[in-house]
């Protein structure tokens, strides 16, 4: 009866092998601010990571699912297998809504990111990849965004397709910290809120105000505040993101990615459209 | 004549519509989620704009996203496909208030037509024959006993919000109703966030034929035939043919022009869809009406040769329809076979997966509406349609053959479907000898129909 309404949990095998990816602890560096709250945090994502998060992606790996997202206290878990084969013949649409010149979307992983080595994948929706700085990684959008990124440079993207207005604040420079308010998207007059994906100093705007903006467009690049006592632990996250699996990491698994839920709506199942 | 159009659908329809906005030299914008990045309605786009994530209640069924989206992409009407928002009078009268045209009847039309039971009451009061059912909305379990007694057994548990066949049930006495009815709420709730049930009568050895109209603003109205939908497996149509064979050329006149007289005269608007069920003496009985582009309508332009969805966009542009019935000509047979990523050997459970070969079939009376191409990920959030095969011939019988060559050389590997299924199908004697009833599939089951398959 409701073979039409597919949930993500009963669905079969995609057929498509694994690509290679590594976990990515990612929040090293914000563990090195003052807050007990974030280093907590840092110590639990360590232990996740080097621990429970290589087993569940095993464990994934061998059943038939395609998509698998667990909500763990604060944690959202998501996996997700992506397609082997990029495919040659899809040309990249990535248009957007006011005509503008495509944004580029890069054909090859930088050599940098620890996220699917395969981002031309078709639905591979997680991460966007910026190709001219290896490890910039797309999170959002707006709140609750997900990491698995460097650390080091992270995007706030659009909650919503609207008209976008940036804070008058903000400006290159400009320090944030995570979940601090940058702007806004309206939204047939209803303004969302674009929040700071981590703590950091704001580097591009890249939205101009009253620009038109889809859903998941890249608006403020933040870099993360590299302060003398933790310059060791931040790049040393930096270095394990860059390429190399993290020990303990299963290296044939599903693309990964962690985030803090921090209220962030949870996917749920979808419901599917309805026809004759 | 709209300028810009905004796409707010997706699969096969969001390129049916595409093409037909290509034809009438309208920009086309399809709106999307982030499932569907990479699909094929995307690539083809004048422009294309991200409205959310894969989760239908967040991109296809958010009314703030999707027109959104048709202001900041400077668009001047909004086409919905079908399912999703297309039948939402709350979405269409928001759509007017943007200053945007919906692309369907016009608000008030639609809600006048969006109760069930309200619509059967409607048309009944304009002469159409309609199927016994509950009146207005089962209140309780109680309220649901008293009135498939009053009815009478068997009863069809239908769920007032949606289509589809999804919530659905055939229950045969008070007690297999008192079960079904908690299930059939929670499945109607999961699937169109409304609970709200009615029962209808349900007819042993029924077909399903519905009577397309296209109606102006004006009160012009045409019918452009009918069609039979009683191949269903559990209340989803999976092929469908033009014209019925159950009933004879001066019968299927008789139903057709019944329904527009009705409907024109209730003040229908655009293109809409007569649902009836025709029991064995050839008595036909209305159940709903579909106020929206239909899956199946390529049947009916293969016979006519009318272009349905440009009819909709010309006269939700004010046109006046600019023909008579008498224009209408319905030349021979047409099937269509609607390929769903499912796995029939498992109950018909639903597929996702990558498209690694893609080949469609060619050739006279051929035609293949489909989003598929090599490579595409069919994403696992959405309906399992792949595409529609639609086959046309002078005669049934060529129409079968030609359909027969085409299944043939159809390709999709990469995920399983359902093309073995209809292969089957045209094997079997009841469907050739188009005696068939919404019961074909039961009878002969699922299983019967794999065996079969696997020989």
């Amino acid at each position: 009866m409701q073979d039409e309404a597919l949930q993500p949990e009963s669905v079969a095998e995609p057929g498509a092998a694994a690509t290679a990816a590594a976990a990515e602890p990612g929040a090293a560096a914000a563990a090195a601010a003052a807050e007990p709250d974030v280093a907590a945090d840092a110590v639990r994502l360590g232990r996740l990571a080097s621990e429970e998060l290589p087993a569940l992606i095993a464990r994934f790996e061998q059943s038939g699912l395609g998509e698998l997202e667990i909500h763990h206290q604060d944690w959202r878990i998501r996996l997700r297998r992506s397609s082997a084969q990029a495919p040659a013949a899809v040309e990249r649409p990535a248009r957007r809504g006011r005509g503008q010149a495509p944004k580029e979307q890069p054909p090859s992983q930088p050599a940098g990111g620890p996220v699917s080595r395969d981002p031309a994948a078709p639905g591979s929706a997680a991460a966007l990849i910026d190709g001219a700085h290896p490890g910039v990684l797309a999170v959002g959008p707006g709140r609750g965004a997900e990491s698995g990124g460097s650390g080091r440079r992270r995007l706030a993207t659009s909650p919503a397709v609207g008209y976008f207005s940036p804070l008058d604040a903000l400006t290159s420079g400009h320090q944030v910290r995570s979940g601090d308010l940058l702007g806004h998207v309206d939204v047939l007059g209803v303004r969302q809120e674009v929040v700071a994906p981590m703590d950091g100093i704001v580097v591009r705007v890249l939205a101009e105000p009253g620009q038109a903006v889809e859903y998941g467009e890249e608006l403020v690049r933040v870099d993360a505040m590299r302060q003398s006592s933790d310059a060791a632990a931040g790049s040393a996250s930096g270095e394990s993101a860059s390429g190399a699996p993290t020990p303990g990491a299963n290296a044939s698994g599903a693309s990964a990615s962690v985030a803090p839920t921090s209220g962030a709506n949870a996917s749920g199942a979808s419901a599917s459209g309805g026809i004759d | 004549m709209f300028e810009r159009i905004l796409i707010a659908n997706r699969g096969e329809i969001a390129l049916r519509i595409l093409r037909a906005c290509r034809q009438m030299g309208i920009s086309a914008v399809v709106a999307y989620s982030e499932a569907d990045r990479d699909s094929r309605a995307v690539q083809l786009a004048d422009e294309a704009i991200c409205i959310g994530p894969a989760e239908a209640k967040r991109s296809y069924l958010s009314a703030p996203a999707i027109l959104s989206a048709a202001i900041v992409s400077g668009c001047d009407a909004v086409h919905p496909g079908y399912g999703f928002l297309s039948e939402d009078d709350t979405f269409a009268e928001m759509t007017r208030a943007h200053g945007l045209t919906f692309i369907g009847p016009p608000p008030e039309v639609l809600e006048r037509f969006a109760s069930k039971a309200g619509t059967r009451t409607l048309l009944a009061a304009h002469g159409l024959p309609t199927i016994p059912g509950s009146e207005g909305m089962l209140r309780d379990d109680e309220h649901a006993l008293a009135e498939a007694e009053r009815i009478g057994y068997p009863v069809l548990v239908k769920p007032s919000a949606g289509g589809g066949g999804r919530g659905m049930r055939l229950v045969r006495s008070p007690r297999e109703l008192e079960q079904a009815l908690p299930i059939c709420r929670s499945e109607a709730l999961t699937a169109f966030g409304d609970d709200s049930l009615y029962l209808e009568r349900w007819l042993e050895e029924n077909r399903h034929v519905e009577v397309q109209v296209v109606v102006d603003r004006y009160g012009n109205g045409v019918h452009v035939g009918e069609r039979d939908c009683s191949v269903q497996r559990r209340h989803q149509k999976i092929v469908e043919e033009a014209p019925t064979p159950a009933l004879s050329a001066e019968a299927r006149t008789r139903l057709c022009e019944a329904a527009l007289e009705a409907v024109v005269a209730a003040g229908y608007e655009n293109l809409g869809t007569l649902e009836f069920l025709v029991d064995r003496e050839g008595d036909f009985y209305f159940i709903e009406i579909n106020c929206r582009i239909q899956v199946e309508h390529p049947i009916t332009e293969a016979l006519s040769g009318l272009d349905l969805v440009r009819e909709q966009i010309r006269l939700a542009a004010g046109e006046p329809l600019g023909y008579t019935q008498a224009d209408v000509e319905l030349r021979g047979h047409a099937i269509e076979f609607r390929i769903n990523a499912e796995d029939v050997a498992r109950d018909f459970q639903p597929q996702a997966g990558t498209v690694e070969r893609y080949l469609a079939p060619g050739g006279p009376g051929v035609r293949m509406d489909s989003h598929l191409f090599a490579g595409y990920e069919v994403p696992p959030y959405y309906d399992s349609l792949l595409g529609k095969l639609v086959i046309w011939g002078p005669d049934r019988a060529t129409a079968v053959e030609r359909a027969r060559v085409a299944l043939d050389e159809l390709v999709i590997d990469g995920l399983i479907t359902n093309v073995e299924f209809h292969r089957t199908l045209l094997t079997n004697e009841v469907f050739l000898d188009g005696a068939f009833t919404t019961q074909l599939l039961d009878r002969i089951g699922s299983a019967a129909f794999v065996a079969v398959a696997a020989r």
